[in-house]
């Protein structure tokens, strides 16, 4: 499938910058909390993104980033495939132009209570990543994205009702996890 | 209501995806019922720290 067959090529690239680049960093997070590794998730969202350019034309909407979402979705499906496979590192560059949003900061801060929040990071990391990856996704969408509930189901394909039991299941494992480490802590 | 269509409706309720009349029946079960209050408590918390660690 040729992507320089059509004559406005600069146009449409024109349009897709401006309808997709908005959610770049949106879009690194989901990867981030799927696949669970930085390196994987810059190459997954640059991957999303040349697959959301080749299929531009054929994009209808509503809504850009809910699109975006599920071919992510795809490509981070692809990715734990080939993880089944063998891991090969790969090289560890940051984009140049654009400070990613990190999840979860590095402990920079010096103050106590800096640190106790960065505690809370870590801890609610790991509850996250501890999900089942159906419960996380929809958790991730939900819960970091504010997606509404139907376009979660989009992205995922998946009914409403679906999305919502997930849901219900993602935040009760947390809620436990969550409330057996504050008792551990007093 | 019962405890087992609060526990998936109280989600609902949080991310504001009920209409009014639905959202006034979860939260008539759940002022009756200390347990979903205690569940619906905890769940607001934890998104209040989520949002509050993805603010920063």
């Amino acid at each position: 499938m040729p992507i320089n067959s059509s004559g406005d090529d600069s146009g449409k690239a024109q349009r897709f910058r401006d309808a997709a680049l908005p959610y770049l960093d949106d879009a690194y997070t989901l990867a981030r909390y799927l696949l669970r590794d930085p390196t994987d998730a810059e190459d997954a969202v640059q991957e999303c993104y040349l697959r959301a350019l080749k299929h531009f034309d054929s994009y209808r909407g509503p809504e850009m980033k809910p699109w975006l979402f599920a071919i992510l979705r795809n490509v981070c499906r692809a990715e734990f495939a080939r993880r089944s496979g063998s891991h090969t590192a790969a090289l560890d560059d940051m984009p140049d132009d654009a400070e990613p949003t990190p999840l979860w900061h590095e402990p920079q801060e010096t103050p106590e209570t800096t640190m106790l929040r960065e505690r809370d990071a870590s801890a609610i990391r790991q509850l996250v990543a501890s999900l089942a990856e159906p419960f996380r996704e929809t958790f991730v969408l939900r819960e970091i994205h504010n997606l509404s509930y139907r376009e979660i189901a989009d992205i995922v394909a998946a009914p409403v009702g679906t999305v919502m039991s997930r849901l219900a299941r993602a935040r009760a494992m947390l809620r436990s996890a969550w409330v057996a480490g504050e008792e551990q802590q007093t | 209501m019962t405890c087992d269509e609060a526990e998936i409706l109280l989600h609902a309720l949080i991310d504001g995806e009920l209409d009014a009349g639905h959202a006034r029946e979860v939260e008539q079960h759940v002022a009756g019922c200390a347990r979903c209050a205690a569940a619906l408590a905890d769940y607001r918390a934890m998104s209040v720290a989520i949002a509050t660690l993805m603010a920063r």
